[in-house]
């Protein structure tokens, strides 16, 4: 404990000579600069009244505010509406203090009795916002405040039985109070707290905090926290002003989007009554126990208009997510889960363990804005239907489709990306898939899916997926899938990875994937078929993804055959008639290959992991086929009729030395086409090439060999 | 399937077309792989290795010319050896013009290529070779991501006589594939034509009537089948439907016929 003399806090109190409703006025000496903080005397002091007089529980009471506008007042234990009035155009959303409701209206700020609606005061704004209100039983605190910065200045106002009792002007921002056991606790200048009597208005603690923001004061179960991101108890040790010597909370979720709060900051202008700032809430309380405080069911609640993840408290664990029907407007989290009051004019209180609601109050109100007690207690009843798992709750949090939550969508994708299950593979690619998502929560699913390494078996399917019209099914996104084959070691994909290469329907920007997932599987037989597409396109890449993917399936050619590649590789290369930069992109790889002709082969083959393939492997029967059917196969398939053949070339009018052999076999071998050149031989070959069995490829697609009949020398 | 005669590529298809029809490839040219107005097939072929665009175009307009299967390997060879864009259409377009199913596995092929205009020059070569397997890779290409090949497919299938593609072209025509409706006409026989009449109270008669032109132009159609459509169009007595008999009445050559008498009498039933 030690006494701050810090200049900047020596800003003079300035006491207003009377109320404007006739209150009176209180001591001159609130945050005086010669007040002395971090006494634990003066600390043991106020703990003793609390101690003496416990805190009454706030009214279980909800306000809300509709577009009409109209203020209504529900009674959440009895189910009851308590009253409704209209109001003046509304500047700000309402706020609870003690027996009164208050909202900053054009006319000033108008306080209205909790139960009947019946106006009480009516205080003019002085150009001032409404940053933080709390009341206990007849006591009500209210403060005013132009926000922090040059000129602030801030107004206190004390009401007993809805009449001012004092009410005091500061040159300085204050925050949002609470008020307990007959004492206000006055949050100001952005680390310090007051505790002031609440009949005098006199200073009697003050606590100084070295090194978290104090910015609102809060009673929860007869304990006072102070703070704002984190939060202080108020006990013996609070005179300690730091986290480390206090008991200090404060929940560790990481980054979220919105930069999200507990409540509205009431050291910034206030946010309007519809503002998003109220839809945008990290809910969660401080709880007190033997061994010091804590995240309330270690859980922090993050609102995101429609939606809620429930973040362990200790490192952002996803516990569930929720999508609600309409925006949070108010939440509060509360022993065992977390009440959300929503623009549908539903109360809900979503269960901690597992997201799945107990029944909700309905105020039948659609509301604009809404006000729930900070320390409400969970309501009765048990949580209904079945909470879905946790990879179906990001899905359907992640699809939902309004265009407000695609921060929030982005982060349901990041955390099923960082989900081990295969499910979680498997909700990917349906984000992935859906061309209609928002490009960022498309990208961050694609990006998730590239990233996976288990769900092989989803996989698979989606590459078996061909773009058609007449079926209306669109291409897979067969590039994040390549990257997730490879990272699986999937060489069970090869085969559809080829055939997703041969489509044209596979989008341009997806080439570049699969061309590198070919070479990173190391399977040497889809060599032949990416220089395929190296020699169709390397003259004809008109754009970029198209010249990209050229460049990444030669890559992929060197790395399958290493050095082997070489002559092709050059030929190509040498082709005047090669597409602007691809040439020199060839000539780069034949360099890197002849430079490192080892890391260029990479030995993929060896490097794949047999375990995970084995997974691959269960979802597709075991693929002992080939990738393709290669001429050296067409070979043996015909040996047993190569004599005759040959024949066919003897007996032949024009006698050729040799005949090509067109085939076109489909996926399960069987022959689609024989084609001779010449074509006189065709029928004498084509009937004995029909008579052969030759086997299928992997892909189950159809291909085409060549093959060269010589006549016997 | 008719080879165009228009756009870039069809100075080379008419080139090569003149020369085919002149009858001025004799037997003796042909024996030796040459052409009157070019060169020998070796030496077209041979310009196919040169760097340069022109040569090469060159090549492929004399392989053309030559008119014999001899040009298809090298054309093939020098495809897959990859072309730019005109000049590996104008290869496929010398390969539909020479007309030979040997051709058939490198269109075939490219019938998969990213382009679409690559694409539909090499099923319009398809439907021009007539290679086996030809109408499983038309029917395929019914399901193309681009209208101008699904097109493209759905009217080769009609010019291939494909009867066996009838299913897929009413499942390309039920997903707005127009063009089906031509080669359904000329494929349909007694049980497709009605199933192209039921059409009718779903869809304007404007979009089926491709369809029924060719039915009512095709010679082994019989009489009673035609009598039926007419019945059936009088059924639905719209001022569509006199106006297109109107027109068809015009159009038949034995206007006083059974058929055209059945027409007028239709016609006659139709308040104008």
């Amino acid at each position: 404990m030690k006494s701050t003399r810090n200049p900047r806090f020596l800003l003079p109190c300035l006491l207003l000579a009377a109320s404007a409703c006739g209150g009176g006025t209180a001591a001159s000496g609130a945050f005086s600069a010669t007040f002395p903080d971090n006494r634990s005397e003066d600390v043991a002091s106020v703990l003793a009244r609390l101690a003496s007089a416990p805190s009454a529980e706030s009214p279980a009471v909800a306000v809300g505010l509709t577009s009409t506008p109209s203020l209504f007042a529900y009674d959440i234990a009895s189910g009851h509406e308590l009253w409704t009035s209209p109001v003046g155009a509304p500047v700000s959303a309402p706020r609870l203090a003690g027996e009164l409701v208050l909202l900053h209206e054009s006319t000033g700020i108008v306080a209205r009795g909790l139960r009947d609606g019946r106006t009480r005061l009516t205080i003019p704004d002085s150009a001032m916002h409404l940053v933080g209100a709390d009341g206990e039983g007849p006591v009500s605190v209210f403060v005013l405040s132009t926000g922090a910065g040059v000129g602030a200045r801030s107004e206190v106002v004390v009401a007993q039985g809805g009449s001012v009792s004092w009410r005091r002007s500061y040159e300085q921002a204050l925050g949002a109070p609470a008020v307990a056991g007959g004492l206000v606790f006055l949050p100001w200048a952005t680390q310090n707290l007051s505790v002031l009597d609440a009949r005098t208005g006199d200073e009697l603690a003050r606590l100084r905090s070295t090194d978290a923001v104090v910015s609102e004061a809060r009673r929860f179960a007869g304990h006072v926290y102070y703070g704002r991101s984190g939060f202080y108890l108020l006990d013996a040790q609070a005179a300690g002003g730091s986290r480390e010597s206090t008991h200090f909370a404060s929940p560790s979720v990481g980054d979220l989007p919105g930069d999200p709060s507990l409540d509205a900051d009431p050291y910034r202008p206030a946010p309007s009554a519809t503002s998003a700032v109220h839809k945008i809430r990290l809910a969660w309380r401080p709880s007190t126990s033997g061994t010091g405080v804590g995240v309330q069911d270690a859980l922090a609640y993050f609102v995101f208009y429609r939606l809620v993840f429930a973040l362990e408290a200790d490192g952002g664990a996803l516990r569930w997510v929720s999508s609600l029907p309409a925006d949070g407007l108010d939440s509060v989290a509360s022993e065992g889960g977390l009440w959300v009051a929503t623009a549908d004019g539903q109360l809900r209180f979503l269960d901690a363990a597992d997201g799945r609601e107990r029944p909700a109050r309905e105020t039948g109100h659609a509301s604009v804005a809404m006000a729930l007690p900070h320390d409400l207690g969970a309501p009765d009843g048990a949580a209904q239907g079945e909470a879905l798992p946790l990879a179906e709750q990001l899905l359907a949090a992640a699809q939902n489709t309004d265009a407000r939550l695609v921060p929030a969508r982005s982060l349901a994708v990041a955390r099923l990306a960082a989900m081990s299950d295969g499910a979680a593979t498997e909700s990917l690619l349906s984000l992935c898939d859906d061309r209609r998502l928002p490009p960022p929560v498309r990208a961050a699913a694609c990006e998730g899916l590239a990233s996976r390494s288990n769900g092989a078996e989803f996989v698979l399917t989606a590459l078996r997926r061909h773009a058609n019209f007449l079926d209306q099914t669109e291409p897979p996104p067969a590039g994040p899938l390549g990257r997730a084959s490879a990272n699986m070691h999937l060489t069970a994909a090869v085969p559809l990875l080829l055939g997703q290469l041969r489509d044209p329907a596979t989008p341009a920007a997806d080439l570049t994937g699969l061309a590198q997932a070919l070479g990173e599987l190391g399977d040497r037989s889809a060599a032949e078929p990416l220089l395929d597409f190296v020699r169709l396109y390397h003259a004809d890449a008109a754009d970029d993804p198209t010249r990209n993917a050229v460049v990444a399936a030669s890559q992929a050619v060197a790395r399958l055959l290493g050095v082997a590649s070489v002559d092709e590789l050059t030929t190509l290369a040498a082709d005047p008639l090669c597409s602007p930069g691809v040439a020199q992109a060839l000539r780069d790889v034949i360099t890197s290959l002849t430079e490192n002709p080892a890391e260029a082969t990479g030995a993929p083959s060896a490097d794949a992991n047999p375990t995970d393939d084995a997974n691959a492997e269960d979802a597709t029967p075991a693929p002992q086929l080939p990738v393709q059917v290669t001429d050296a196969m067409v070979t043996r398939v015909l040996a047993p009729v190569e004599a005759q053949l040959r024949a066919c070339l003897s007996a032949d009018s024009t006698h050729p030395p040799s005949a090509r052999l067109m085939l076109v076999l489909e996926g399960d071998g069987a022959v689609r086409m024989v084609s001779t050149t010449p074509g006189s031989l065709q029928s004498c070959i084509e009937p004995l090439v029909r008579a052969q069995t030759f086997p299928g490829n992997r892909a189950d697609s159809r291909q085409q060999v060549t093959h060269t009949l010589r006549r016997a020398h | 399937m008719r080879a165009q005669t228009s756009g870039p590529l069809g100075a080379i298809t008419a080139l090569v077309l003149l020369a085919l029809s002149s009858g001025l490839t004799t037997h003796a040219q042909a024996q030796r792989g040459s052409n009157p107005a070019g060169m020998r097939v070796a030496d077209a072929a041979h310009l196919l290795d040169s760097n340069d665009p022109d040569e090469i175009r060159m090549g492929i307009e004399n392989l053309g010319l030559s008119g014999r299967a001899t040009a298809i390997p090298p054309l093939t060879a020098r495809i897959e050896r990859g072309l730019p864009r005109p000049l590996l259409e104008a290869a496929v377009e010398t390969l539909g013009v020479l007309a030979n199913p040997a051709a058939g596995p490198i269109l075939f092929r490219l019938a998969d290529h990213r382009v679409p205009s690559v694409r539909l020059a090499a099923l319009q070569a398809i439907v021009s070779c007539r290679p086996r397997g030809a109408d499983a890779a038309l029917i395929e290409a019914l399901g193309d991501l681009d209208p101008r090949v699904r097109g493209a497919a759905a009217i080769g299938l009609g010019e291939l006589g494909a009867r066996g593609s009838l299913d897929a072209l009413f499942h390309a025509f039920d997903r707005g594939v127009i063009e089906s409706v031509t080669s359904i006409g000329q494929l349909a026989d007694a049980p497709a034509t009605d199933r192209l009449l039921g059409y009718l109270e779903r869809v304007p008669l404007d979009s089926i009537n491709p369809g029924l032109n060719e039915i009512f132009a095709r010679a082994d159609v019989s009489n009673a089948i035609k009598l039926r459509i007419v019945g059936r169009l009088g059924e639905l007595a719209t001022p569509e439907v006199r106006t297109y008999l109107s027109d068809l009445s015009a159009a038949l050559p034995d206007a006083g016929g059974e058929l055209g008498r059945a027409i007028q009498d239709a016609m006659s039933r139709i308040s104008e």
